[in-house]
């Protein structure tokens, strides 16, 4: 099979909003070893690690499950379901009809090493149909046991990067806010795209909320520790306190091309957005009126800010200019839509509140088009936030009860939880 | 790191033949080609520190008398910390920039961190709690009558300043409830200012819905969080 014109068909149905790839006609005589995110997703079957890895064996087979399913792009074949002895397979030599009699179109076959402090993680990809072995672009190197999410997660982005042209998203990170429950005291943390590597970013035992990334890595917070809700910036372990007007000093949206902050400040009388350099200098109000504005999102090339603002009664998603002119509104259905989220492609994800009051994910495009519903009577969805390179949306759900951080392909297609314990809000990708 | 493997598995071969390079000579070589990987140990560090492992592993055997381990592990010590250095070059502009933006933000930085602190307040039994209605910002004719308290309390105690803490219920989004709280507390304020309340004496904290009085979900817990409350400070 022809790997390029695969790559670039599943792309063309991969990026929404991108219409680069659109027109590419589908090549006939294809085997099944393809995915189109959504729609066509591959039986693929992950079999257990093989070798002597030592105890992160069963932690690498646990991790590849997760992280292939967390890419939309897999149905993953029950262990159960296997015909005997294909777990035993080395990489070298592959049963490839009891491997599709099994069900699988693709096999993941894992061989671990550990020699002293090192441990190599060897993983290969399989055609059942085709009969043949994948050339992906991972190379096993050697780490520490400890680090066994590092090639682990290489291999993943490669194998995603050969199936849409583009890599994976793991190894990068999200904030997110945690509570001990419902109602409790919110904190900010940080995690890996796969929900492991969960980590408070400060100290402090006051209510923190609104997180974002800042410059240099560093991350934006609105936090009580002083009283009132000011702005910090955390970085090294420290806090910072740059914004500290009477009232809000809240929603941080940080875009690196202009380093500048947009936020929404509460001190001239009511919510209302401005945006500052990065370390709270040069205040510019750019929004000026008796109703509700407030939670501004950068467009990706910095030169508009999509906002919520109640002006027309209830709040709705406007967009406006960097300097606050050009104001248009952009929601016109529902009465409650808040939390913008301003992704690569032109497309703007949000939280819409229904007359149950529970909360849905929603896109649309930025000229106020293609309005498309992302989640439906699941409990709670809130706080989209886009994948740097936009075919993906994170948000948070309660649809099990507790509040997870969910994974969505940016059609809605394919949702899997990312947090599988604890409660877990407000996600926020790494830029 | 097919590379490595590959040299891995020279050396390993090597190692058995027992080529009788004295184990310190190699041990030398090896701590060598660490000291000069120039920026590997930050752009490299993974790489760095299994090279580092190796070569403390190839000192220990030395000092137990097995040259035979030494000499291999120091050579796998030299052959990671060159490629330590490899992936150094190859990462060093990424590198760079990461560690200059992280300096510059530090260098911004005071030391001190800030975020200490709880921030808790304490309420007074001595004035009422006022409640709003669902996603208004009004006072009702019963938030009037309570505020009227309120003021004639403030009025009797000259000396105290207050906190107006402003809530909502859990119901809608985290930032534009705390918007909501701010427009119920700038509410308050106003209407004691009108009442005779000098406003230098009444600050606006918005929480949003984080701090509910009550947890339930029921129509009269929500009722009970969509508040301002009066905190003396």
């Amino acid at each position: 099979m022809n790997q390029y014109l695969t790559a670039a068909l599943v792309l063309s149905l991969t990026f929404v909003g991108s219409s680069a790839f659109g027109q590419t006609p589908v090549p006939v005589n294809e085997t099944a070893f393809t995915v189109q995110v959504g729609a066509q997703k591959l039986a693929l079957a992950v079999s257990p690690a093989i070798g002597e890895g030592g105890a992160a064996t069963a932690e690498i087979d646990k991790l590849l499950n997760h992280t292939l399913q967390l890419t939309g792009l897999f149905d993953i074949v029950p262990t159960g379901s296997f015909l005997p002895g294909l777990t035993k397979e080395t990489l070298a030599a592959t049963n490839y009809d009891n491997w599709y009699a099994s069900g699988a179109s693709g096999v993941v076959k894992t061989q671990a090493k550990l020699s002293g402090n090192s441990l190599v993680i060897e993983m290969g990809l399989f055609d059942t149909l085709g009969k043949k072995r994948i050339e992906i672009a991972y190379d096993p190197k050697a780490v520490t046991p400890d680090n066994y999410r590092k090639p682990v997660y290489a291999f993943v982005n490669a194998v995603v990067q050969y199936f849409t042209g583009e890599p994976g998203f793991f190894g990068q990170s999200m904030l997110a806010v945690t509570r001990d429950g419902k109602g409790k005291t919110a904190k900010v943390v940080s995690m890996m795209t796969d929900g492991s590597g969960i980590s408070r970013v400060s100290k402090s035992n006051a209510i923190e909320m609104l997180p974002e990334w800042g410059p240099g890595g560093s991350i934006l917070l609105t936090s009580y520790a002083k009283g009132n809700p000011d702005l910090y910036v955390v970085s090294a372990g420290a806090g910072h306190r740059i914004s500290s007007n009477p009232g809000m000093n809240s929603g941080a949206s940080y875009c690196a091309g202009n380093g500048r902050i947009a936020l929404t400040l509460s001190k001239d009388g009511n919510a209302e957005i401005y945006t500052m350099s990065s370390d709270g200098s040069d205040q510019r109000r750019l929004t000026n009126n008796s109703a509700i504005d407030t939670s501004p999102a950068w467009s990706p090339d910095c030169s508009r800010i999509a906002f919520v603002s109640d002006r027309g009664g209830n709040p709705q998603i406007y967009t406006m200019n960097a300097d606050g002119s050009g104001v248009t509104r952009l929601t016109m259905l529902g009465n409650y839509n808040t939390n913008p989220a301003w992704g690569k492609g032109g497309l703007i994800a949000f939280s819409a509140r229904d007359e149950l009051n529970g909360l849905d994910i929603f896109v649309i495009r930025d000229d106020g088009s293609d309005l498309t519903r992302i989640t439906q009577q699941q409990g709670k969805n809130d706080k989209p936030t886009w994948s740097p390179d936009g075919r993906y949306l994170a948000f948070s759900s309660t649809r099990d009860g507790s509040s997870r951080i969910y994974i969505s392909t940016a059609d809605g297609k394919s949702q899997n939880a990312a947090t599988t314990s604890g409660w877990y809000e407000n996600p926020v990708w790494g830029h | 790191m097919k590379k490595v493997i590959f040299t891995l598995g020279i050396l390993l071969l090597t190692a058995g033949c027992a080529s009788k390079q004295p184990a310190a000579d190699l041990l030398q070589d090896a701590t060598d080609a660490m000291n000069s990987a120039g920026n590997a140990k930050e752009c490299a560090a993974e790489t760095y520190a299994l090279a580092q492992n190796a070569l403390k592993e190839a000192q220990e055997a030395q000092a137990a008398g097995d040259t035979e381990t030494a000499r291999s592990k120091a050579r796998l010590a030299q052959s990671l910390a060159k490629q330590a250095k490899e992936e150094a070059e190859m990462n060093a502009e990424d590198c760079e920039r990461r560690k200059n933006a992280v300096a510059a933000v530090d260098q911004k930085l005071n030391v001190v961190d800030e975020l200490s602190g709880a921030g808790e307040l304490t309420l007074d039994d001595s004035f009422k709690v006022i409640y709003f209605d669902f996603d208004e910002s009004f006072l009702s004719s019963q938030a009037v009558r309570d505020l009227q308290e309120n003021v004639t309390v403030l009025k009797n105690k000259p000396e105290i300043n207050v906190i107006l803490a402003a809530h909502t219920d859990e119901r809608g989004t985290t930032e534009y409830n705390l918007a909501l709280s701010q427009k119920r507390g700038d509410a308050v304020k106003e209407h004691a200012s009108s009442m005779g309340i000098d406003k230098s004496r009444m600050s606006v904290v918005p929480y949003g819905k984080e701090k509910p009085a009550s947890s339930g979900t029921r129509e009269q817990d929500y009722a009970l969080n969509r508040r301002v409350e009066f905190i003396p400070r």
